[in-house]
């Protein structure tokens, strides 16, 4: 892998099978400092990703060769790479999907070049972090100030009290900031799969979590609601 | 009449001379003769005479033309033998007694004549009434209207109790074949079916009792309309019953049913004809409501692409992220079109399914809320939600959400405040949202929720009319109701109302950590 150069200009590998799509994606992303390399089937796709090992994937789930959604468990059976599903609307089920076999997060189409800076930036960053497996003992996120060693958590300076399970929820979505997390993927790392714990559970202490946190709960800040899929922390 | 053409005799009631008849007859002569007996010591030979003649006519009033003529003959025999001398012979000694025997044949002819056509007399106006109860009450039955096949149904069920044999009407198919049906299959078998479709096609009856094909197990009774046939009348008779006169009541009820059946058909065809029309008239609305709002846009975005591929000598420095911006706002407008045209589409031919989970209404407020921020920019937003959880699909109820605030943002004046507000009562969620515009002319309220309508001051507003359609769908698939009206003070509200049914879920908070 040629670290150094990727550190600077990482490279995003495009496995897209709509032209004009890759097009801006590579114009957007070129002018913003990164490599690509494109595909446009998932076998073009899975022969790049072994030779040039890129940075970051975007997989669109709706491949004409068989299915983004295998692709991506397949190279996650191999790789840590992230992967960035880009999906229609209205596929909750199949960006779930994705999630829980390990893609990293999502962009619906159509989505505009801040949300997909954005995006790109997150996974790289999640990314770095696994590959140091450096654990950062505070972690800041806008106003909210997460103290891992002594378990304090700040918001815009002021100590909040949290319950045992809201540090927990609150913990993850810290640890994972800006990226989406399935309920599923929240139940398991919050309750570490305790039977009968549902997506009301995680609900319910969201709720409490936010009318901590947020100034007004239903104009949330930084608790984002990704309706049917899950939760993401707004970095 | 057409339909009685080559009407066959062969059904009419055979009178024959059967057992019961001869038995009747014999006792009333015996009675006769013992009650002859019983007087001949007080009385007159006249006397007994008379006495023969009263066992006749009785015999003739309750058993028919038949038996009161052997009555006659017995009685001629009974009162030779008996009472004539020398009694106890059939010798006649007195050549005036032949006379008596005439007077009697001849008394016992005429009663019997005049018996049977009182009988006669009696048995036809019976069944005329029969006949017209029975034509009364399908009468009755017919009026209550339906389509063929419940009239079908109903004839089946009415023939069955009225005049308690089996029945079956079939119907004949636009191409005058029957229509093959599994219950009349099964029943009638293959050749049955041959013998009814040859009624039809002849126009005539055919079948048992009939001059046509009458090894038929069935009589099938052609149904003629004013124009073609339209289907098949078939009687079944119960094995040991007397025969049905195929003159009177089936052809009859076979008329009145034909005129149901073509009025019940008629009337099909001009429901098919209306849907069509209907079916014709949405889809031009569509095409040309689509037409507009594809290509407002999509002329707007070439133009403007065009403008800055090949910018004019003097084109001014902002014009460049004016006509992007313009491009961008038109792609937006596009997207919402379609993906509502898409919705409705899904929601309407069922392939949306509600996932129904409890969800705090601040939750799915804010979700919506999250993703229009930047369309709402600075306008004031005003949310009063208490605090309620909600059964509902968040994925579905975001979308009403998200087009409810944007004809919010659409229909009323920039700048303005725009106000989301949730509670609950009487185990009903509700929501409204409620913008500071001119809100909805009179009358408007329900129509605001058709496919396609769009109001008077909508018209220049984009948008295809389908985004309270979808609401509409939506909340209705949650059993729940939607509402547009204006605030007293001026302004559009839409009320959402969703049902809570079972018991929200209550987790008891830990503690501090």
């Amino acid at each position: 892998m040629n670290a150094a150069m990727s550190q600077d200009h990482p490279l995003v590998l495009i496995i897209e099978d709509e032209a004009p799509l890759r097009r801006y994606l590579r114009a957007t992303l070129q002018a913003f400092g990164y490599q690509v390399a494109e595909a446009s089937t998932g076998d073009e796709g899975r022969n790049l990703l072994l030779q040039q090992s890129p940075d970051v994937v975007l997989l669109d789930l709706g491949l004409p060769d068989g299915d983004g959604l295998d692709l991506a468990r397949e190279i996650r059976g191999w790789s840590r790479v992230p992967i960035i599903i880009v999906s229609a609307r209205g596929k909750e089920e199949d960006k779930i999907l994705a999630l829980d076999v390990g893609a990293d997060d999502y962009l619906t189409k159509p989505f505009g070049s801040g949300e997909l800076l954005a995006r790109i930036r997150v996974a790289l960053r999640h990314s770095a972090e696994n590959a140091g497996a450096v654990i950062e003992p505070v972690v800041v996120v806008g106003p909210l100030r997460m103290d891992f060693a002594s378990r304090e958590v700040t918001l815009d300076g002021s100590m909040i009290h949290l319950s045992p399970n809201e540090y927990g929820l609150l913990a993850v979505l810290v640890r994972n900031a800006g990226k989406v997390l399935t309920h599923r993927q929240l139940l398991h790392e919050v309750w570490g799969g305790v039977a009968g714990a549902q997506p009301t559970y995680l609900r319910v202490y969201m709720a409490s979590l936010r009318k901590k946190l947020e100034p007004d709960p239903a104009r949330p800040r930084l608790l984002l609601t990704e309706p049917g899929v899950g939760y993401r922390l707004k970095l | 009449m057409a339909q009685r053409a080559g009407w066959p005799q062969a059904l009419a009631v055979k009178a024959s001379l059967d057992l019961r008849q001869l038995a009747t007859a014999l006792i009333a002569v015996a009675l006769a003769t013992a009650g002859g007996l019983l007087i001949f010591r007080h009385l007159d030979l006249a006397d007994v005479a008379m006495i023969y003649i009263l066992c006749i006519t009785v015999v003739a009033t309750s058993h028919g033309q038949w038996a009161a003529l052997l009555a006659s003959l017995m009685s001629v025999a009974a009162l030779d033998f008996f009472f004539i001398p020398p009694r106890f012979t059939f010798v006649v000694q007195d050549i005036r007694h032949i006379g008596t025997f005439g007077v009697m044949l001849g008394v016992g002819w005429v009663v019997a004549n005049l018996a049977e056509r009182i009988r006669t007399q009696t048995r036809l106006a019976l069944e005329r009434e029969r006949h017209t109860g029975a034509l009364y009450r399908l009468g009755a039955a017919l009026a209550e209207g339906g389509d063929a096949v419940a009239i079908q149904a109903r004839v089946e069920e009415h023939i069955r109790q009225t005049l308690g044999m089996p029945a079956l009407v079939l119907l004949a198919d636009r191409n005058g074949q029957l229509a093959p049906r599994a219950s009349v299959n099964a029943a009638l078998g293959r050749d049955e079916l041959a013998v009814a479709q040859w009624a039809m096609e002849n126009r005539a009856p055919a079948g048992r009792g009939t001059g046509s094909l009458p090894g038929a197990r069935g009589l099938f009774l052609p149904l003629v309309g004013s124009e073609a046939p339209v289907g098949v009348l078939a009687l079944f008779q119960e094995p040991g019953r007397n025969g049905t006169d195929p003159k009177g009541l089936p052809l009859a009820l076979a008329a009145q049913i034909s005129l149901a059946l073509e009025r019940a058909r008629l009337a099909e065809g001009r429901a098919e004809e209306r849907l069509r029309a209907d079916h014709e008239q949405l889809r031009s609305t569509l095409l040309s409501s689509f037409s507009h709002d594809l290509r407002t846009p999509l002329g707007t975005i070439t133009g403007a692409t065009t403008s800055l591929l090949d910018p004019g000598p003097e084109a001014a420095p902002g014009d460049q992220r004016m006509l992007l911006l313009t491009i961008h706002q038109e792609s937006c407008r596009l997207e919402r079109l379609v993906n509502n045209l898409l919705e409705l589409t899904k929601l309407e031919s069922g392939q949306v399914q509600v996932k129904k989970e409890w969800v705090p209404m601040e939750e799915v407020v804010g979700s919506a809320v999250s993703r229009m921020e930047e369309q709402l920019g600075d306008r004031p937003l005003t949310l009063n939600l208490r605090e309620a959880w909600v059964p509902l699909d968040p994925v579905l109820l975001e979308q009403v959400l998200l087009n409810l605030l944007d004809n919010a943002l659409k229909f009323s004046p920039p700048g303005s405040a725009i106000e989301i507000e949730g509670w609950v009562l009487e185990g009903r969620a509700r929501l409204t949202v409620t913008d500071h515009g001119p809100g909805f002319t009179r009358g408007e309220e329900e129509r605001v929720f058709e496919k396609l309508y769009r109001g008077g001051q909508s018209a220049s507003v984009p948008g295809a009319g389908l985004g309270l359609a979808i609401c509409r769908a939506i909340i209705q698939a949650h059993g729940g109701t939607i509402k547009a009206a204006n605030r007293p003070q001026g302004g559009a509200r839409i009320t959402l109302n969703l049902p809570i049914e079972g018991t929200p879920p209550e987790l008891a908070p830990d503690g501090p950590s």
